[in-house]
């Protein structure tokens, strides 16, 4: 008795080469990979990079609490003793800092604010839309999802601004009792605060996903074989559905920097002398017509390249990794 | 020999849907004897596959299992919770899907599947499940099993992947194997191969085969006893030569002469007229009156319950005692004079 033929070779190239494969044609994306690849050295390496400490006042010929063009000499004294000496590339701020220095440890910061917010915010609204998505029309999906409701209308910014004004700014301690005192940092509130604005986006796109995943015949097969529900779904559904809910998260990058920025512009954000984008520009706000255009101008640059890269980054993961989705609508 | 393994009794399943109540299951009994192989027959929506979904307890939200009981092993299936049931699928009772192509999990190697399955009833180590993993899939019928363990379902033919799938479903040697439409979208040669597996599985472990089809040729070559379903019910039940040699109710003789006949005189088949009737609003009396060659007045007002014509054989039709009486090869031979009158 024959048996049917082996056909079908392996295929030649696997999943990740095939991805890598669509990704590097698209030069848009490479640039955006380029510019994220960038701005993340410059962060993790900030300490080397940046050539003065991000808080040092230094003198400059106009002052202390001056800002100074970029290339101007500054100089930092004790006493009447010269501490360092050196060139402020970028300028100064209104304090005399660096500029420069500042921009890389703020980069830091903010980068920090963002990433947390994004990675939190997708793994609870990955695991609530499957969740809902899984036990369609069940009460549990009505309570996953209705709650999603009530914070999903909200403009982000607003909310998360409401949301701050009800747990306050900067460092907490709070009495609680089962775990005594428990001091809550102002950097965890404005990511917890942000990710409770970001998870119902995830989860909508999760449950979608979802849906039409478990729609899928092998849902069934493995229910008539006897593997659980839960099972089922962090394995296979989870798994397999996940693609959009990733590309969604690299777009989400570059509004949740947009968001800790405009936080930290209104004073609710990173609150000084801790470097920040949002709080540089905000500082800056008042040189704008007096001419030190510096001072506003590269920060407002960093954010705009943060976010540019994202926004690139997010739409070549897209095309290469959703071939149905075509963005040039062709 | 014929230990009555699982008694289906009265199942009835309904779907609310817009239109209306959809009876997809209506009073369905039956009984699965030990190592026998039992066809279920019938056209596209006459509840054969939510007869095996009710029995497994997978109907999900959307269907209402009304009455009825499935008693396998002592207990009544239907009253088990979840989690019980979980334990029973795969283990003493495994299914076999349609779609080969579509029921295994595409981003998952063919060989990891079905270890999982075997790790997640059985206590094996990694290492033992996975020899076993390859041990199944010989014996099934993949050649090469040891590199092709770590295949994905794309890098299989239909037929191997069919052949992973009744891997799995055999893994922890189930009592009863429910193979709904198992070879519907393979190819006819591979076909024949897939049901010589599964008779060399049934002798092996001593399965009995509910064997889900609207094939007769498949029923001709496979089944030991046939039910055959006509919109949610059994109308005709029997062993397969009453089935094939005499049959009592007009739609086991409608589908058997639809089917085309190598030597017999007549040219053109025979169809059955009209359609199935929509589920939601079935006609009144006999669901097969409006379709029915030798329906009567009595039949569109008269429900017939399923009633024994011989020892072995049961017909829901109010003149299948009338049949009875009539040689069986009778019918075939008006229908080739018809056929040929025709021409």
């Amino acid at each position: 008795m024959s048996t049917e033929s082996n056909d079908s070779a392996p295929a030649k190239r696997s999943q990740i080469q095939q991805f890598w494969h669509q990704f590097k044609h698209n030069h848009l994306s490479m640039a955006g990979g380029v510019i994220i690849a960038v701005v993340i050295l410059l962060a993790v390496f900030a300490p080397v990079i940046a050539p003065y400490s991000p808080t040092t006042q230094f003198d400059t010929p106009e002052g202390k609490y001056h800002p100074v063009e970029p290339g101007t000499e500054i100089v930092l004294t004790n006493d009447g003793e010269v501490v360092e000496r050196g060139t402020a590339y970028l300028g100064t701020d209104h304090l005399g800092r660096d500029l420069l220095s500042r921009i890389v440890f703020g980069l830091r910061t903010t980068l920090t604010i963002a990433l947390s917010v994004v990675v939190m915010a997708l793994v609870i609204g990955t695991v609530l839309g499957g969740l809902a998505g899984y036990f369609r029309d069940s009460w549990l999906d009505e309570l996953i999802m209705r709650v999603m409701d009530v914070i999903f209308p909200f403009p982000s910014l607003i909310l998360a601004i409401a949301l701050l004004g009800a747990v306050g700014i900067g460092k907490t301690e709070y009495t609680t009792a089962l775990f005594g005192t428990v001091t809550v940092p102002g950097l965890a509130k404005i990511v917890l605060v942000v990710t409770i604005v970001y998870i119902p986006r995830f989860a909508r796109v999760m449950r979608g996903a979802t849906v039409r995943e478990v729609e899928e015949d092998y849902v069934d097969a493995l229910r008539s074989i006897g593997i659980s529900d839960i099972n089922i779904l962090m394995r296979d559904v989870m798994v397999n559905s996940i693609q959009p809910v990733v590309i969604q998260g690299t777009l989400y990058m570059g509004t949740a920097v947009l968001i800790s920025a405009g936080l930290s512009f209104l004073g609710l954000g990173v609150q000084p002398p801790k470097p920040g984008l949002g709080v540089m520009l905000s500082n800056a706000r008042g040189y704008i017509y007096s001419g030190e255009w510096w001072f506003a101008t590269f920060p407002g640059l960093m954010i705009v390249f943060i976010i540019l890269g994202f926004n690139l980054l997010g739409d070549g993961l897209r095309d290469a990794l959703d071939p149905k989705y075509d963005s040039r609508g062709e | 020999m014929t230990d009555t393994i699982l008694h289906v009794d009265d199942l009835t399943t309904h779907f609310e849907t817009e239109q209306g109540t959809v009876k997809a299951v209506d009073g369905v009994s039956f009984e699965l004897n030990a190592g026998e192989t039992l066809g279920v027959v019938g056209e596209s929506g006459s509840g054969k596959s939510v007869t095996a979904m009710t029995m497994m307890g997978l109907i999900g939200s959307a269907g209402n299992v009304k009455r009825g009981s499935v008693r396998f092993g002592g207990e009544d299936l239907l009253e088990k919770p979840e989690s019980e049931l979980q334990k029973i699928r795969g283990t003493r009772i495994a299914m076999v899907f349609q779609d080969p192509m579509t029921s295994l999990n595409p981003t998952q190697t063919i060989g990891k599947q079905i270890t999982r399955v075997i790790r997640t009833h059985q206590d094996h180590s990694k290492a033992e499940a996975k020899a076993k993993t390859v041990d199944l899939m010989e014996q099934v019928g993949i050649p090469e099993a040891e590199s092709r363990v770590d295949n994905y379902p794309h890098q299989f033919s239909g037929g191997m992947r069919q052949r992973a799938l009744i891997a799995m479903a055999i893994s922890c040697e189930p009592d009863v194997l429910i193979a709904d439409e198992p070879t519907t979208a393979l190819d006819v040669t591979i076909e024949s191969q897939i049901f010589d597996l599964l008779d060399d599985l049934q002798e092996e472990y001593d399965m009995s085969i509910l064997l889900i089809t609207h094939d007769l040729g498949v029923v001709a070559g496979t089944c030991d006893r046939v039910n055959v379903m006509y919109a949610g019910r059994i109308v005709e039940k029997g062993s397969r030569e009453e089935i094939f040699t005499d049959p009592r109710h007009p739609y086991t003789r409608g589908l058997l002469r639809s089917i085309p006949q190598l030597r017999s005189a007549a040219t053109r088949l025979m169809p059955i007229e009209g359609d199935v009737p929509n589920p939601a609003s079935l006609p009144s009396g006999c669901s097969f009156n409006p379709r029915c060659p030798h329906a009567e007045a009595e039949c569109s007002q008269y429900d017939p319950e399923l009633r024994s014509v011989t020892q072995s054989q049961e017909a829901a039709c109010l003149l299948a005692e009338g049949y009875g009486g009539t040689p069986a090869t009778e019918e075939p031979e008006a229908a080739a004079r018809t056929g040929g009158g025709d021409r």
